[in-house]
């Protein structure tokens, strides 16, 4: 196969199409590339060979922490505080222009020698380490640009940008390290500036940009169920060379924006470079969890839109949740595929979601290729709330979670002597779309998902979609606000709630456990599995991972939450970490039957990349972890490639 | 047959001693999966624990004080064998098949059966 690799660039040098292999080379965004598809066509490692992957390298950032006093080895620059939040680390590692560029969670970029990892440069944005929004130090990685026709000897011609959670957008050059100063007069763009409404925390920019052209597109996060006016939604279209504003997409009209908030982008976005359309999947409104003082439509919260990428103009937008009650963001890059269906090749989107369903959609309408239909859901019994009377349900493909919980796991309740069932039997669940309740409502999926940020991988020939996902069952119980304000100074008010600050209720928000710590309802809790969209069927689904408790691993039958998402090769291999247990996978394509592991220092809560250089094809993952699987962290960057 | 217990009682405290070892290096080393984790603090204390039964077996006069040994390490060594394998630890739970054939042999070898000298008092 090495050898067949280097005929078909041979072929490309002559054929001079040299630009065009490096591309396939490549893994130059977030996604692998603007459609989302998370498809690599190398194949060197093959189902048959995969068994012989071993380390070709491991690099170590030292910007990690556990949470407080940072152990030995963590990077620690002067004047910073002595202890720190805890890190989460969900970096795709970029391959581009000879060189694999990581972000980090303390805001840094390395420049990595891609086949010993070896640092080439690294660079400091001296950004604040604290938790001013999310209640980690979080990064998602770097983004990359270059000129089209580049000019010898001159600087800043191929860039990388990292934002910072303090709403900092840096500017570097891509060989040297060096701030780029013609962006934002120092190389630094403060996108807090263009935080005019409801200011309440800084515009944190975790995600990186999505970059097409000369235009870089740029969401943020903020701080989730604080606040009921909030910052409104928001999308950035700056300058890829001097970080000016070209345009901006508000998710909120004005009347709402004052009153409400949020319905922001905080994850990647996908592009169609042929019909100039950039994908955003936007989040729900604030406050998460009580909507009676927005109680329009917002027809672009809980949505995936499609704008102009000249102007920002609104092309279409579908809503994926009326009036969202649960904090069922759409949460991840919208994956691009043509679908050759009955004679016709459709340009269509797939949409995963924290509610568990795919929805495939007509790329230049928003219209869905397989039929979405609106069915009655619960009432709200809130006082001051009004539910959405129907909510869009998908038949086909099938949703990854079922619309029924899955019910009391008898070992847990017998566990904890009936307790799983006695809460259950206390909770309000009426199936999906269960509002939150003054006495506790069952909701499945809840925040958790579903379908986390990490989305779903496709091989664009056979139009086979894979994606991870996790089974949790979690309770919302609202709290009338003088109740939760009495209950905060007195100090009762600990892990899982939430103030939602200016609303009538607080939120308590807890994953259903037994007082043990094991999940009430049954397994698996994590699972992966694959369609064929060309006809909506699924494919194969199994439980993915191992929960890890006390060091001990669960039966593979349980599987695992995971946060993360897959890549596929063309070779037909599925590579993914996502899980609790710190091993990293590579699956079969056809069947899901794991075919090899790994062990890394902490959950490789990322995207993998997949890359050749020099001849060799490697598997990349950052191995960073995440508070919410686990309290392990690490600063580990493990690539993987053949032995020899 | 007396050697031949006293050599099993050897086997099971050099596996034991192994196990604490190796657990050891699993609860400080990262690229484990299990570094830190109380699972393995766990079975360090176990390790540790039929290290000491293991010194302690055949002696004493008192046959309960010996009963109590040798069941209590069977356990050990059953209980450290179980968690070796939840915590993926395969060269643990190999240390343990190796503690379980020391212990037989420790058991097989000796002159009176313990279980019979109890009754027989």
């Amino acid at each position: 196969m090495v050898k067949l690799t280097g005929t078909i660039a041979l072929l490309a040098g002559l054929l001079g199409g040299g630009d065009a292999l490096a591309q396939t080379a490549d893994w130059s965004t977030f996604n692998g590339d603007l459609k989302a598809q998370k498809y690599s066509p190398l194949a060197q490692i093959t189902p048959e060979n995969v068994s012989r992957l071993t380390v070709a390298w491991r690099t170590h950032t030292g910007d990690v922490s556990p949470g407080g006093s940072p152990p030995s080895g963590t990077h620690m620059r002067s004047g910073a505080a002595s202890t720190l939040p805890p890190t989460v680390w969900s970096a795709t590692p970029l391959f581009v222009n000879d060189t694999l560029y990581l972000g980090t969670p303390f805001y840094r970029i390395f420049a990595l020698e891609p086949d010993t990892g070896k640092v080439k440069w690294t660079y400091d944005s001296n950004a604040v380490l604290e938790a001013l929004t999310q209640p980690d130090l979080k990064n998602r990685g770097v983004a990359y640009w270059g000129e089209e026709a580049p000019v010898a000897g001159q600087p800043c011609q191929k860039r990388v940008y990292i934002g910072t959670m303090d709403a900092k957008l840096h500017s570097v050059d891509a060989d040297t390290g060096k701030p780029c100063t013609d962006f934002g007069g120092s190389g630094v763009v403060d996108i807090n500036q263009w935080n005019d409404e409801n200011a309440k925390w800084p515009l944190s920019i975790l995600q990186p940009p999505t970059v097409f052209k000369d235009f870089l597109f740029l969401g943020w996060a903020g701080k989730d169920w604080a606040e009921a006016e909030a910052p409104p939604g928001t999308v950035f279209a700056l300058d890829a060379r001097t970080g000016a504003l070209r345009w901006t997409f508000h998710a909120l009209n004005a009347a709402d924006a004052a009153r409400s908030g949020t319905g922001n982008v905080w994850a990647s976005m996908s592009v169609d470079e042929e019909r100039n359309l950039l994908f955003l999947p936007v989040s729900s409104p604030s406050p998460n969890f009580f909507g009676g003082n927005r109680l329009d439509p917002l027809a672009l919260a809980t949505s995936v839109t499609a704008l102009d990428i000249a102007t920002g103009n609104i092309v279409w937008t579908r809503q994926l949740v009326h009036h969202d009650l649960w904090d069922l963001d759409t949460n991840s890059a919208p994956t691009l595929i043509d679908l050759e269906k009955d004679g016709k090749v459709i340009p269509a989107l797939v949409q995963t979601s924290k509610q568990g369903f795919l929805y495939v959609l007509n790329r230049d309408t928003g219209e869905p290729v397989y039929p979405i239909e609106e069915r009655p859901v619960p009432a709200s019994t809130v006082p001051g709330e009004v539910a959405a009377p129907t909510q869009p349900f998908v038949a086909l493909p099938k949703s990854v979670v079922e619309d029924k919980w899955p019910g009391v796991f008898w070992l847990a309740d017998a566990a904890s002597f009936g307790y799983c069932s006695r809460t259950a039997a206390s909770l309000r669940d009426e199936g999906r779309f269960t509002p939150p309740s003054l006495e506790g409502s069952l909701v499945y999926p809840g925040t958790i998902g579903g379908v986390e940020w990490g989305g779903g991988a496709v091989d664009p020939k056979s139009g086979i979609f894979v994606v991870n996902y996790s089974s949790a069952v979690q309770i919302y119980k609202l709290i009338p606000r003088a109740d939760y304000d009495a209950a905060a100074s007195a100090g009762s008010e600990t892990g899982g709630f939430f103030p939602m600050r200016g609303a009538p209720y607080g939120i308590q928000l807890t994953t259903f456990l037994n007082p043990l710590g094991m999940p009430c309802w049954n397994p698996p809790y994590g699972s992966i599995a694959a369609y064929d969209l060309k006809t909506g069927e699924q494919l194969w689904d199994v439980p993915f991972g191992q929960v890890q408790k006390y060091g001990f691993y669960m039966p593979p039958s349980w599987g695992s939450i995971t946060i993360g998402g897959p890549v596929i090769t063309a070779s037909g291999l599925v590579f993914i970490g996502a899980s609790m247990d710190s091993y990293v996978r590579a699956l079969d394509l056809k069947t899901g039957r794991e075919l090899w592991k790994g062990l890394v220092s902490a959950p490789a809560v990322a995207l993998p990349a997949s890359y050749e250089y020099k001849g060799k094809q490697y598997v990349v993952f950052a191995a960073g972890g995440n508070s919410i699987l686990t309290p392990r962290v690490s600063d580990e960057i493990v690539a993987f490639a053949l032995g020899n | 047959m007396e050697k031949f217990s006293t050599w099993g009682a050897r086997l099971v405290a050099v596996a034991a001693v192994a196990g604490l070892g190796v657990s050891a290096a699993n609860y400080l080393n990262p690229q484990s999966g299990i570094a830190g984790e109380p699972g393995t603090v766990l079975v360090i204390a176990s390790t540790a624990l039929l290290a000491l039964f293991a010194l302690l077996m055949g002696r004493g006069r008192d046959s309960f004080f010996r009963i109590f040994i040798l069941v209590s390490s069977l356990l050990n060594i059953a209980g450290t064998a179980f968690a070796g394998y939840l915590l993926h630890s395969t060269t643990l739970v190999a240390l343990m098949i190796a503690a379980l054939l020391g212990w037989l042999f420790h058991v097989s070898g000796r002159r009176t059966p313990p279980v019979t000298a109890s009754l027989s008092r």
